[in-house]
């Protein structure tokens, strides 16, 4: 009984040492993947986005999770005043245009030109013209990166 | 000259005699016009001189000036006298005489006038040369174009050769009383002186027997009886022999009066040959000098002759009258001649007129060419047409045969009539634009005075029967009216365009009229619209119908009134079906721009612009949208 005692303990031991090591080694990938993810990091893009029901009704994409990373090819840009919208098309929806609003303090790391193909940090708001109505389901570039 | 507007008045004469007289003449040979004295009466002619009389009848006047003629109180064209028009076309319709019997008469015709010009010392009655002439024309007489004229002056010429004859029968029969008037007188003369012995041994001069005395042994015879019947024969024989020398004055100047009458009668039927041969023969039938014509002082006849620098008129004045016609006709000829060579057809007809009214009968008027002849019948008849329509105030008419006839003579002057006929149907024209104004106003009464002013300057005016039928439609088209104002007020403009002569009428009415002629201008301009947009929707399957449709839309929102025409409708929902993705697209921009979904909004604009970039309903939705969304807060 003694000795069966006294492998338990050793044996139990090391268990909990394993325990530790293996909680330890996720909680160092969970903090490492957060730090990854809060640094920037290039993630995998949201390639279900479907543009034409954002053009149905672009103000559910504000109420179920804002945020979007999405795929597309710069069309054209339109400047008004600080501010531009970027028409971008989506792989597999060529024949669907998106618009982008960059805001006038948004400051992108790269430079968007036409024809060519980013990463869209994106998220879907509600604004508020000056009369107080609002203006539904709009996509702010919060990001973009180069693919 | 005078000797040839003399002759040229003729044949006017003439056939103003043969016209008027069936209705015009009595048997006295006094006109109905002379009888009720019209003519004198006419105030028009107060002042003016009056024409000479001839046979009861007025003789015309010519005014060279311009070819008219005063006769019987009227003025008149010589080309459009009917007489005159009437044997001008006769002669031009005639075909020329040049059969060999023609040539034969015309040969033997001028054999007589060389004979007449060639012997010209008198001759005696019965002589060779007289005998020849009257056979020759005897001969000549025969032929049919001749008229028996030829005839008629041999004739003439053995009347008065018998008439000559006769005369000098009595002037021998005179010569004989002379005779016997002397042998009595002697007789008588010897039965005297015996008388006047016996009574100086003692005898008393009875009569009869008496004794002799007793120593004288014998009786002896007294001759008073005898004395007496020979004065009383003597006086008888004188008187006889009176009588035989008026017989011959009266016979001779009987003679010569039924000469002459023949020879005016040749020189007024214009037959001058005859005239001539007649004239010159004449000193040889009556050799006493006398060529003084035997007429009335105050007749017409001896008027006409004697007019020419107021000599007394003679046999030889009727000879140098028909001389001058002659030599005039045949230049005249000459001219025609000249004239049709150079196509100067008015001028050549003017002249073939006077010619063949002066000189129908002579030998260059009568064998005048076939086909010259028809170019001026040609002319001629387009004259008589272009008078007609004057005459009948067919001004159209009278513009185009003067057209024809200046095509066929480059000379022809045609601007007096031209401008006559544009003058008078202007004219007209402005009547029936009042009329017009008056029906507008409610003015029956000048409508009226100005459409019958207008009919009567041109009775033919086309917009006089265009506005008869206008008027028939008025009268029967109320119903019609109150139609087109339903019509017109539920904006059914293509009814009223599908219908649109049923509907001329309304335009009557000024305010109908405009809206008549809107009806008619928005359907073209629909018609066209659509035509050409679907033309332009064939040639770009893709884009084609999205232009075709955004066009149509911004017509229809520029014009409501397209939104009713069944062919703008249906045009606009062919080309809407034909880019519907085009159209969903904006429609759903529209639908999300009201819902202040601009996101959606903006996308479904840029998706309607990846189907038709130029699309300005598009640009238009963008820039709005845009404007939104960059100036909204989040």
């Amino acid at each position: 009984m003694a000795r069966r005692s006294g492998r338990s303990r050793k044996k139990k031991n090391k268990n909990l040492l394993i325990v530790a090591i293996t909680a330890a080694c996720v909680l160092l990938l969970v903090f490492v993947m957060q730090t990854v993810k809060s640094a920037g990091v290039q993630a995998k893009p949201d390639t279900s986005f479907r543009i034409a029901d954002y053009r149905s009704d672009g103000s559910r994409f504000a109420s179920s999770g804002n945020r979007y990373l999405l795929e597309a090819t710069v069309e054209s840009i339109e400047t008004m005043g600080n501010a531009r919208i970027v028409c971008v098309s989506m792989k597999g929806q060529d024949k669907e245009r998106l618009p982008l609003l960059v805001l006038h303090d948004t400051k992108l790391p790269v430079n968007l030109t036409r024809n060519k193909t980013f990463l869209f940090n994106v998220s879907c708001r509600t604004g508020m013209d000056a009369e107080g109505h609002p203006v539904k389901g709009m996509l702010l570039v919060n990001d973009v990166t180069t693919k | 000259m005078k000797t040839y507007f003399i002759l040229s008045l003729i044949p006017l004469l003439l056939g103003g005699v043969y016209a008027q007289m069936p209705s015009s003449f009595d048997a006295s040979g006094r006109s109905e016009q002379a009888r009720s004295g019209a003519v004198n009466n006419d105030p028009s002619r107060v002042g003016e001189p009056s024409n000479p009389q001839l046979f009861g009848m007025e003789m015309p006047l010519l005014d060279p000036s311009n070819d008219t003629v005063s006769y019987n109180g009227a003025k008149f064209d010589v080309g459009n006298n009917k007489v005159v028009r009437e044997r001008f076309e006769k002669y031009l319709n005639e075909t020329p005489d040049n059969s060999s019997e023609s040539q034969r008469y015309r040969k033997r015709l001028n054999e007589i006038l060389d004979t007449t010009n060639r012997y010209n010392r008198a001759k005696t009655i019965g002589s060779p040369i007289l005998v020849r002439i009257g056979m020759g024309l005897l001969e000549i007489g025969k032929f049919e174009g001749d008229g028996g004229q030829a005839a008629a002056l041999a004739s003439a010429m053995v009347s008065a050769l018998d008439a000559q004859r006769v005369n000098k029968a009595r002037d021998k029969q005179n010569e004989q009383l002379n005779k016997d008037i002397d042998k009595l007188v002697r007789e008588t003369d010897a039965y005297t002186t015996r008388n006047t012995m016996n009574a100086g041994k003692g005898q008393s001069g009875s009569v009869g027997k008496i004794k002799a005395p007793e120593g004288g042994g014998g009786v002896r015879v007294s001759h008073t009886f005898k004395i007496a019947h020979n004065t009383q024969k003597i006086a008888g024989k004188e008187a006889e022999s009176v009588k035989n020398q008026a017989a011959n004055e009266a016979n001779l100047v009987m003679a010569k009066t039924n000469y002459q009458a023949l020879l005016m009668s040749f020189l007024t039927q214009r037959r001058f040959d005859h005239t001539v041969i007649g004239a010159r023969v004449y000193r040889h039938l009556f050799t006493d000098g006398d060529t003084q014509l035997k007429m009335d002082k105050e007749s017409d006849a001896y008027k006409m002759v004697t007019g020419i620098g107021g000599l007394p008129p003679t046999v030889n004045l009727m000879d140098t009258l028909a001389g001058n016609a002659r030599r005039d006709v045949d230049r005249a000829m000459d001219a025609v001649h000249n004239l049709l060579a150079q196509n100067k057809l008015g001028e050549a007809t003017e002249r073939l007129i006077s010619a063949v009214a002066i000189g129908e009968f002579m030998q260059s008027v009568s064998t005048f060419p076939t086909e010259s002849r028809r170019r001026i019948a040609h002319f001629w008849t387009l004259r008589k047409r272009g008078l007609s329509a004057l005459n009948s105030r067919d001004y159209e008419t009278a513009e185009k045969v003067a057209a024809e006839m200046k095509s066929l003579d480059k000379d022809f002057d045609d601007s007096l009539l031209r401008s006559y006929c544009t003058g008078k149907k202007r004219q007209s024209d402005l009547h029936i634009r009042n009329a017009m104004k008056a029906f507008k106003s409610g003015n029956d009464e000048l409508f009226n005075k100005e459409i019958t002013e207008a009919g009567i300057i041109w009775p033919l005016n086309p917009n006089l029967d265009k506005g008869s039928e206008q008027l028939a439609k008025i009268d029967n088209g109320e119903p019609i009216i109150e139609e087109f104002r339903s019509l017109f007020a539920r904006k059914q403009y293509r009814t009223i365009c599908d219908e649109q002569e049923k509907f001329e009428i309304v335009a009557v009415d000024p305010e109908l009229k405009k809206q008549y002629r809107q009806a008619i201008e928005f359907v073209g301009t629909v018609d066209a619209m659509t035509k050409q947009l679907d033309a332009l929707a064939e040639q770009d399957r893709t884009m084609g119908p999205c232009m075709a449709y955004e066009k149509l839309m911004e017509f229809r929102k520029e014009n409501e009134d397209y939104a009713t025409d069944p062919r703008f409708t249906e045009c606009l929902h062919r080309h809407e079906s034909a880019a519907h993705t085009f159209v969903k697209s904006l429609r759903d921009a529209e639908d999300c721009e009201s819902r202040a979904e601009y996101g959606s909004a903006l996308s479904n604009y840029y998706r309607a612009r990846c189907i038709y970039p130029k699309s300005a309903l598009v640009k238009d939705g963008i820039d709005r949208v845009t404007k939104v969304i960059v100036s909204a807060k989040y």
